[in-house]
């Protein structure tokens, strides 16, 4: 016999009870909530789960993120019927992962007409695939035509609007959504991004300030702070972003970088080193490792500081990249001078990260406990 | 247990050095070699004495050698340096418990919720402590909290239930365990605390039962002294007989079932119910199906309530 669900179990009546007791080879004698005590116990812990096969519908999408969107696409096509829009924006979306645009299109445009509404992001994005990123935006209207005030249109309506080069409207379409959703923080990130992006960095640091609000351990939002703080020109705020998402994810090599080109701003040149160099022991971009060059430039010339104190010079290395801030680049090339001596070891950073934090996570030192504490005898 | 000293033998730190004593402090520790923990977190504090995360290792190790005073000095150390750090302050709580100091441990927590409002465990313990202290209806607030938070918590459910016990509220309690029960079906101190509260309420037969349950997911000799008692108001004096000779196998020091054994050997001299398979005697319910067509419907409605 099959196993019942817990539902089923739970509402049955006397005779279905006893008929589903009997059936698994349970005792169905006793008092009704026993006997469904008993049921429901053996469903919970010995019934197998039922055996689930995958159609040709949940096969084709996995298809496709498997990178086979032919196979797919014929999945789709076997499953057609005249009037569901689904398989039709399934075979779209093989199409586009196909690379056949066109053909794309037109199966977006199928389901659209059946009235899917999310037909026409789809549709957005192959236009986007195919770089009109005004007709994105179109499409993107026609979907919020049919769904005013939706965040996911409104977001990647903003998207599109950005990467065909109209940032300004991007941001007002965001600020917009964010009227309609003000607790939605992806949209207080997006927009921060956005301002990054097109050099508004004061305002940028302000929508990071409101996503952290939510989520004080976003490590990305963290360092897109401290980068925006640092292209304010506020040093010492920026090291404490990146200090804090350095603090909750000790291996963010991106972080650590800033960090390192915050400290040189601030002339700490060989606390910017430690940190430069941790960072490209974890990731060698050819960023990372030009502003590593160029502080031990600086560390050399600050050596000889001492000596010569004029020929000291501002330290010029700008913040790399915050994922998924946009890539800056280095405004110095590489240094073409030989190789400079490394700092001694005893001047490595003067406060190391703590990174226990997590790992401990896992060891809770004290557990919920549960009180039994009213054991009552009878004699 | 104190911090290192501040002697002359430090140095400026280094960084690589630092790590590599933390990560194999934590490793020992996760692998249980305290003594080897507490020798890497004490060289990482010589490198860097103002460590919370040092200080936290430390705590822990300090606790697991039952060194309660160096582990609340050790925690009290790491929220010097950090004192927004929850680990720490469960950590704290945690120590005062095992000295226990319940009245402080209830101010950690206290401390710990300020920063953390939303620290169910935090609360479940706040409520454990109250508890413990007496301070029933502070207990129960604390619990209302999680379940505001996560009605489906079954602990929560079950250590509520043990509140409103205590303060006399039977039906509230009977509720309570059977939510409890419901969310968590193995939950082993909702059967208990429900094994005493039928019994304390005279119903003999649903203590037999859920004794029977809760046995079946761990033993231990009070209950099965308690399922004896069960059997034994069931006039059923040889299921009893077995439930006190498991007892006593359990614990040979067991009074209780000692007692009650010699009582079960005097009744079945006079009578020895048996219930067959039902599971249920002496919970008969008037108008049930399942009572209706029992076999031994007359003797358990003799001992039903």
């Amino acid at each position: 016999m099959i196993a019942p669900s817990v539902a089923e179990v739970e509402h049955a009546d006397w005779p279905a009870l006893r008929r589903m007791a009997s059936g698994l080879g349970l005792n169905p004698k006793g008092r009704s909530a026993v006997v469904r005590l008993r049921v429901l116990d053996h469903v919970r812990k010995k019934a197998a789960r039922q055996a689930w096969h995958a159609g040709r519908e949940h096969q084709a999408p996995i298809l496709v993120r498997l990178g086979f969107p032919a196979p797919a696409a014929a999945h789709w096509e076997g499953v057609m019927t005249l009037d569901a829009p689904a398989p039709w924006v399934g075979l779209g979306a093989a199409r586009l992962g196909a690379g056949e645009l066109e053909e794309a299109a037109k199966a977006f445009d199928r389901a659209a007409q059946m009235g899917d509404a999310t037909a026409f992001l789809h549709r957005a994005e192959t236009a986007a695939a195919a770089g009109d990123f005004g007709g994105a935006v179109r499409a993107c209207d026609a979907y919020l035509g049919m769904r005013p005030r939706d965040l996911r249109g409104l977001s990647m309506k903003a998207d599109f609007l950005a990467r065909g080069g109209w940032a300004d409207e991007g941001i007002a379409v965001l600020r917009s959504a964010l009227e309609d959703h003000p607790d939605a923080v992806a949209l207080w990130r997006g927009l921060g991004l956005a301002l990054l992006r097109s050099g508004k960095h004061g305002p940028a640091a302000e929508a990071f300030h409101e996503t952290l609000r939510a989520d004080p351990r976003d490590v990305d939002c963290l360092i897109n702070r401290g980068a925006a703080l640092l292209h304010l020109g506020r040093t010492r705020d920026a090291i404490g972003a990146f200090r804090e998402a350095l603090e909750i994810d000790p291996s963010r090599a991106d972080a650590l970088n800033d960090l390192g080109v915050a400290y040189a701003r601030e002339d700490q040149v060989k606390s910017a080193g430690v940190n430069l160099e941790r960072a490209a022991k974890r990731l060698e971009t050819p960023q990372i490792l030009r502003n590593v060059a160029h502080v031990r430039e600086l560390l050399h010339h600050g050596e000889a500081k001492e000596a010569h104190p004029h020929t000291a010079r501002p330290t010029t290395v700008r913040a790399v990249a915050a994922k998924p801030a946009p890539r800056r680049k280095a405004r110095r090339k590489p240094s073409k001078r030989s190789p400079r001596r490394r700092p001694a070891k005893t001047a490595r950073a003067r406060t190391p990260p703590r990174r226990v934090r997590k790992a401990h996570a896992k060891r809770r030192p004290a557990r919920a406990r549960s009180s039994r504490p009213v054991k009552r005898r009878r004699r | 247990m104190n911090a290192p000293s501040d002697s002359g033998d430090r140095f400026l730190p280094s960084v690589d050095r630092l790590e590599v004593e933390m990560k194999a402090g934590r490793r020992a520790l996760e692998a249980g070699e305290f003594d080897e923990a507490l020798r890497r977190f004490t060289a990482a504090l010589r490198l860097k004495p103002e460590y919370d995360a040092a200080w936290l290792g430390r705590g822990h190790v300090l606790r697991n050698l039952a060194d309660t005073d160096g582990a609340i000095d050790a925690y009290a150390r790491a929220l010097k340096v950090r004192p927004e750090s929850e680990e720490a302050w469960m950590g704290l709580a945690a120590a005062l418990r095992g000295a226990g100091r319940v009245k402080e441990e209830v101010a950690a927590y206290d401390a710990l919720l300020k920063v953390r409002p939303d620290l169910l465990e935090a609360w479940i313990n706040r409520g454990a402590a109250l508890h413990e202290l007496r301070d029933f209806r502070g207990a129960v607030a604390c619990y209302d909290r999680v379940l505001g938070m996560r009605p489906e918590h079954a602990t929560a459910w079950n250590n509520r239930g043990a509140a409103l016990l205590r303060l006399g509220d039977e039906d509230g309690a009977e509720r309570c365990f059977a939510e409890a029960l419901h969310f968590g079906p193995d939950s082993y101190d909702a059967m208990v605390n429900r094994v005493f509260l039928v019994q304390r309420k005279g119903r003999p037969g649903e203590a037999a039962l859920w004794a029977g349950r809760a046995l079946r997911v761990r033993e231990s000799a009070p209950l099965w002294a308690a399922k004896g008692l069960a059997h034994l108001v069931l006039l059923e004096s040889t299921l009893a007989i077995q439930a006190f000779d498991r007892a006593l196998d359990l614990d040979r020091d067991l009074k209780e079932a000692r007692a009650g054994l010699r009582k079960a050997k005097a009744l079945r001299q006079r009578t020895d119910f048996y219930r067959g398979v039902y599971e249920c005697f002496g919970t008969h319910l008037a108008g049930d199906p399942g009572c209706a067509e029992c076999e031994i419907l007359a003797k358990c409605r003799e001992v039903s309530p």
